[in-house]
C-alpha cells in the first residue's frame, strides 16, 4: 500500500512538471514567427513554421541551416535550425531554441511595514528546447497542368522536449504536436487553407 | 473481477483517498480557509495577523464593500457569518458601543459575539466601517466552535457555589447570567456571576460550569486607581526619595504641606500627567498606571542645579549658581518637570539608549515635551534661568550652553555621554522648523507618536527622519504639509541619507535658451524633460536692485531657492523635477527691467539616485510582490517566524506615487502577449494593487516569466517603470 501511495504522489508530481513546461510550447522558435503573432498556420515551403504547424516546412526545395536570435520583452532567444527534404516527399527538421530572461528582483512582505520589498536577489528565467519536425505529403491529386484543380494535403509531426528553470525550480516535459496543410492549385495559383 | 483491473480500481481508489487526505489536511485548518476566502474578497490586499497559537485570524485589515443602504449592524453580522461562521442560527453579534472617528470618518463599531442568544465572554470586537458601509478592520477573539447551550445547573445552585468560594458573608449578588465562557481554552456554558464585597472592596465576576458546577474562572474587577503621584521632600539628591509630602489619587489627595517649594512642582508634575493622558490617552508614563514618584529637594544649604529622571523617579535640585547666575529650583520650571516626565516615557516605549545621537534624540524628545506642556516660548526653564535659557529650541546656540543646529555643528566627544546634551539642538531644531509650520500641537503628536510607535532603543537622528515621517503620514498623509516639514525641517539640518548633493557642471549639459525675461511678466516658466538637476544661468543681472529676488522653484518638491539680486552673471541651482514645470518669479521693485536666461545647465545621469533622494519623480518603487509567486508560503523577510507570506492567488503591483496620475499596469508573457491590464486614476501616496493572476478571460497564468510595465500619465510627465514577474505553482 505505501508503494502505491509514492506511486500516486509521482504520478502527480510528472503531471505537474509537464505543465509547466506546455507554456514554453507555444513559444515562437524564429523571429519571423513570433513578429508575425504566430500568422503563420497556413505558409508552407518555409523552414520557419514548424513551431507553429508542422506541416508548414514541406515543400522547401533545399537543405537550411540557420542560427536566429532576436529579443521580445527582455526574453533574448536563441535559435538553430536546420531544414532538409527527403527523397520522398518529405521533409525532415531539427531545431533548438534557447531562451533567457534574467534580472527579475525578488520581493517578499515585510509585516511590519506593510508592504512588499526587495530583499536585494535577483532571480532569471532559463529555458531550452529541442524539436523533430516532419511533414509529407498524404494525399494529392495532380492534372498534370492540364485544365482543372490540383490537390494536395501535407501532414507534419512535432516531437518536441523542453526544459526550463525559475528561480531555484526546474521542470521538463515532451510534447508532440501535429498539423495539416490543403494546396489547392487551379491554373497554376496556389489557394492555400 | 480480473485482479488486473482489480489492481487498478485499488490504484485508482488509492488516489481518491490521496487527495481526499491532502484536501482534510489543508482545509481542516479553517484559519487558512477564512484568510483564503477574506484575501480573495478584499479589493485591496488583505493584512490579516493572528494571535501566538491561534488558528482564527485575529485583525483584519483591507477594503471588504457592503450594500450602502444596509445599517450597520446588517454589515456587521454580514462581514461575520461571510468569514467566521456560516450557521447564522448560532451565531449572532450584538453592537453595544459605536462611534465616529473624527480622523478617518469611519465608525467605529464594537460588538458582542452570541451563540444562540448568550453571550460570549472573551469574543467582544471592533470594527471599522467607512461611510460607505465597506469593512476596513476588525479586530477580536472569534468564537467559532458551538456548544449546547441548555443549562444542567441551575442559577441559583452557581450563586451558591460562587458565594461559598469566595467566603464572604456580606457579598451581594447580581443576577446571575448565562454566558459562553471562551476567554481562553475552548468554550464552556457557565453562569456569570458579579459578588460585590463589603468588607474589603471588591467586584468579583464568577464563571461557574452551567453543567457541573465547577469554578472556571474568577476575578476581582474593582478598577486601581490609575492616576497615582506621589511627592517627597528630600534633603540631597543621594537619599531618595526623602519624605512623603503629598499623595494624589483620582480619589483624593493628601498634602502634608503648604510649602508651595513642593506644592508647585507636585501641581506641575500632575499637570504634565494629565496632559499625556489627556492628548495621548497614556496612563501614566509607562501606560500601565505606574505610580510617579518625584522628589524635591529644598536643602537651601546645598547648590543643586540639575532635574533628573533615574530610571524609577524624578528628582529636581533646588537651584543655586549656574555660570555665576542664580538659578530657581528646577521643579519649579513646568518645562523641566515635562522634560524629566519624558524621559520616563521614552525609558517605556522607545528605550533610547542615553549615548551618543540615541541619547541626543532621548533629550531632545524630553525638551520636545517642555514645549508642549509650555508652548509660550521656544526655551527651556526659562522660569528657572533666563537670558540665556538653559535650552532654546529655535536657536540653539543661544542657551546658556550653546549647541549646534546643523549637523555640519555636531560634536563628536566622550564628555556628557557622547554630548547627548549637545547634539540635541539640531533634533531641537527640527522640532522649531516643523512646529512653525503646522503648530506645536500638531509637531508633538507626531514626535511623541513616532517616539511611541516608530523609535527603537538604537534609533539615531536619520532613523528618527524616518520615523518621524512615517507618524506624520500616519496622522496627516503622503505628502501632506506636515510629511513635508519633516524631510524639509531633516533637510535644513543636514540629517539625511547621503552627502549634499553637488552639481557636476563639468559633467551636465547646457541647453541653451538665451531668453529675454521682462521682470514685469512677474514670472516665466519652462519645462525641461528628463533634467534631474538644473542649474540656472542668468545674465544682464544689471537692472535687478540688490533686494529683489529671483525665486526659482520646482512644482512638487517645494524647494525654492531665492536670491538676491547681481550686477553680473550668476546661475541659481534649483532641485528639479524630472519633466517638470520650473517656475521663476521675480521679486523685484524695478517693474520694468530685463534680463537674459542664458539657458539651462541639467543633467540626467544617477536619475534612480535622484530620485530616492529628492522624490521627485512621478512615480517610484515600483515593486511586484510577491516575486516569484508561489503557491506553496513563503516566510516573511521581517516578523515573527512562522508568518506566511501568503497562501492565495494573488499578487500586488506596488509603486510609490508622488502625484495625482493615471496609472496602467500592463502584463506580457515573454512572446509578447498582452496578458492582463488595469487602468485607474490615482491620488498620491503608495499604492497596492492587487490582481488575481488571472489573463484577461479570466485564466489562469501559466508558470513562467511576465513582465509589468507601469505607465503614469499626468499631462505634463509621463513614466514607465518595467518589472519582471516570475510565477511558480
Amino acid at each position: 500500500m505505501i508503494k502505491q501511495i509514492i506511486l500516486c504522489l509521482l504520478g502527480f508530481s510528472v503531471v505537474a512538471l509537464a505543465s509547466n513546461a506546455a507554456v514554453f510550447m507555444n513559444t515562437p522558435w524564429d523571429a519571423k514567427t513570433a513578429g508575425m503573432g504566430g500568422a503563420v498556420t497556413s505558409v508552407y515551403g518555409q523552414f520557419n513554421t514548424p513551431s507553429v504547424n508542422p506541416a508548414g516546412i514541406y515543400g522547401i526545395q533545399n537543405r537550411y541551416a540557420s542560427i536566429t536570435t532576436y529579443r521580445i520583452i527582455d526574453a533574448d532567444y536563441t535559435v538553430l535550425s536546420f531544414m532538409s527534404p527527403l527523397w520522398f516527399q518529405s521533409v525532415i527538421g531539427i531545431s533548438t531554441v534557447g531562451v533567457s530572461s534574467e534580472g527579475a528582483k525578488e520581493t517578499v512582505y515585510d509585516r511590519n511595514q506593510h508592504q512588499y520589498v526587495q530583499t536585494g536577489r535577483e532571480f532569471g528565467y532559463q529555458g531550452f528546447g529541442g524539436q523533430v519536425s516532419f511533414a509529407r505529403s498524404v494525399f494529392k491529386r495532380d492534372t498534370n497542368c492540364q485544365q482543372g484543380i490540383d490537390f494536395e494535403v501535407i501532414g507534419g509531426i512535432n516531437t518536441r522536449w523542453v526544459t526550463e528553470s525559475l528561480a531555484e525550480y526546474r521542470s521538463s516535459g515532451y510534447g508532440v504536436d501535429t498539423g495539416a496543410l490543403a494546396i489547392i492549385k487551379h491554373n497554376g495559383l496556389a489557394q492555400r487553407g | 473481477m480480473n485482479s488486473k483491473y482489480s489492481n487498478y480500481i485499488r490504484i485508482i481508489a488509492q488516489i481518491v483517498v490521496n487527495m481526499l487526505f491532502v484536501s482534510v489536511s489543508t482545509w481542516g485548518m479553517s484559519g487558512v480557509w477564512i484568510e483564503q476566502q477574506l484575501m480573495d474578497r478584499s479589493i485591496t490586499p488583505a493584512q490579516i495577523e493572528y494571535q501566538p497559537n491561534e488558528t482564527i485570524p485575529y485583525q483584519v485589515k483591507g477594503h471588504f464593500p457592503y450594500d450602502r443602504s444596509s445599517a450597520l449592524e446588517t454589515v456587521v453580522r454580514q462581514f461575520m457569518q461571510e468569514f467566521f461562521w456560516q450557521d447564522a442560527s448560532m451565531f449572532d453579534v450584538v453592537i453595544y458601543k459605536q462611534r465616529v472617528d473624527t480622523h478617518t470618518k469611519n465608525t467605529i463599531v464594537r460588538f458582542q459575539q452570541t451563540m444562540k442568544g448568550v453571550p460570549i465572554f472573551g469574543s467582544r470586537l471592533v470594527m471599522h466601517i467607512t461611510k460607505d458601509n465597506a469593512v476596513v478592520f476588525m479586530s477580536g477573539r472569534v468564537t467559532s466552535t458551538s456548544i449546547d447551550t441548555t443549562p444542567t445547573l441551575s442559577s441559583d445552585t452557581a450563586m451558591q457555589i460562587a458565594n461559598q468560594h469566595l467566603n464572604q458573608a456580606n457579598s451581594i449578588t447580581q443576577s446571575p447570567e448565562l454566558t459562553v465562557y471562551a476567554y481562553e481554552g475552548s468554550p464552556q456554558l457557565t453562569w456569570h456571576l458579579i459578588l460585590s464585597t463589603t468588607k474589603t472592596i471588591g467586584k468579583w465576576h464568577y464563571f461557574i460550569d452551567a453543567h457541573s458546577g465547577n469554578v472556571v474562572a474568577h476575578y476581582n474587577a474593582i478598577p486601581h486607581a490609575t492616576k497615582h503621584l506621589k511627592t517627597y521632600s528630600a534633603a540631597s539628591g543621594y537619599l531618595l526619595p526623602g519624605t512623603l509630602v503629598i499623595d494624589e489619587t483620582i480619589d483624593e489627595t493628601i498634602e502634608e504641606t503648604t510649602n508651595p517649594r513642593l506644592t508647585i512642582p507636585h501641581q506641575y508634575v500632575s499637570q504634565t500627567y494629565d496632559y499625556f493622558l489627556n492628548h495621548f490617552g497614556m496612563n501614566s508614563y509607562d501606560n500601565q498606571g505606574a505610580t510617579v514618584i518625584t522628589s524635591i529637594m529644598i536643602n537651601d544649604t546645598q547648590n543643586y542645579v540639575n532635574a533628573s529622571w533615574d530610571g524609577d523617579q524624578m528628582f529636581f535640585g533646588n537651584g543655586g549658581k549656574l555660570l555665576g547666575k542664580d538659578v530657581e529650583p528646577l521643579g519649579e520650571s513646568l518645562d523641566i518637570v515635562a522634560h524629566e516626565y519624558c524621559h520616563a516615557i521614552t525609558q517605556h516605549s522607545a528605550g533610547l539608549v542615553y549615548w551618543k545621537e540615541t541619547g541626543a534624540l532621548n533629550e531632545s524628545i524630553s525638551d520636545v515635551c517642555g514645549i508642549l506642556l509650555d508652548p509660550h516660548d521656544w526655551k527651556i526653564g526659562e522660569d528657572s534661568l533666563d537670558n540665556p535659557p538653559l535650552r532654546d529650541i529655535q536657536n540653539p546656540n543661544a542657551a546658556v550652553w550653546p549647541q549646534p543646529d546643523h549637523m555640519n555643528d555636531y560634536v563628536h566627544t566622550h564628555v556628557d555621554t557622547g554630548g547627548v546634551h549637545i547634539n540635541s539642538g539640531i533634533i531641537n531644531k527640527t522640532f522649531y522648523l516643523v512646529a512653525s509650520q503646522i503648530s506645536i500641537p500638531n509637531a508633538g503628536q507626531i514626535y511623541i507618536r513616532a517616539l511611541r510607535n516608530y523609535f527603537n532603543s538604537t534609533t539615531g537622528f536619520y532613523g528618527a527622519r524616518l520615523g518621524l515621517i512615517e507618524s506624520a503620514i500616519d496622522l496627516y498623509g503622503p505628502l501632506s504639509s506636515a510629511h513635508v516639514a519633516i524631510r524639509e525641517a531633516f533637510d535644513a539640518v543636514g540629517i539625511t541619507n547621503t552627502a549634499p548633493l553637488d552639481f557636476d557642471i563639468a559633467n551636465a549639459q547646457f541647453l541653451p535658451l538665451n531668453k529675454t525675461i521682462n521682470t514685469s511678466d512677474n514670472e516665466y516658466t519652462h519645462t525641461i524633460p528628463g533634467a534631474t538637476m538644473i542649474k540656472v544661468s542668468l545674465k544682464n543681472l544689471s537692472n535687478i536692485n540688490i533686494y529683489d529676488g529671483i525665486h526659482i522653484s520646482d512644482k512638487q518638491d517645494v524647494k525654492d531657492v531665492f536670491v538676491n539680486g547681481g550686477n553680473s552673471q550668476d546661475t541659481y541651482i534649483s532641485k528639479a523635477i524630472i519633466g517638470d514645470t520650473i517656475k521663476i518669479n521675480f521679486i523685484t521693485s524695478n517693474s520694468n527691467s530685463n534680463f537674459i536666461i542664458d539657458g539651462y545647465y541639467y543633467t540626467t545621469q544617477d536619475i534612480q539616485t535622484s530620485q530616492a533622494i529628492h522624490n521627485n519623480a512621478i512615480v517610484s518603487n515600483f515593486l511586484i510582490g510577491p516575486n516569484p509567486y508561489r503557491i506553496n508560503p513563503r516566510f516573511v523577510v521581517s516578523g515573527s517566524p512562522g508568518e506566511f507570506d501568503h497562501k492565495t492567488d494573488q499578487i500586488t503591483f506596488q509603486f510609490q506615487l508622488n502625484r495625482p496620475a493615471s496609472v496602467t499596469v500592463f502584463v506580457y508573457d515573454l512572446n509578447g502577449e498582452l496578458i492582463y491590464k488595469r487602468s485607474k486614476y490615482e491620488s498620491p501616496g503608495l499604492k497596492q494593487w492587487p490582481w488575481n493572476i488571472r489573463n484577461r478571460f479570466g485564466e489562469q497564468l501559466a508558470n513562467g516569466m511576465y513582465q509589468a510595465h507601469l505607465l503614469v500619465e499626468d499631462g505634463q510627465s509621463k513614466a514607465v517603470l518595467k518589472e519582471k514577474l516570475g510565477i511558480l505553482r
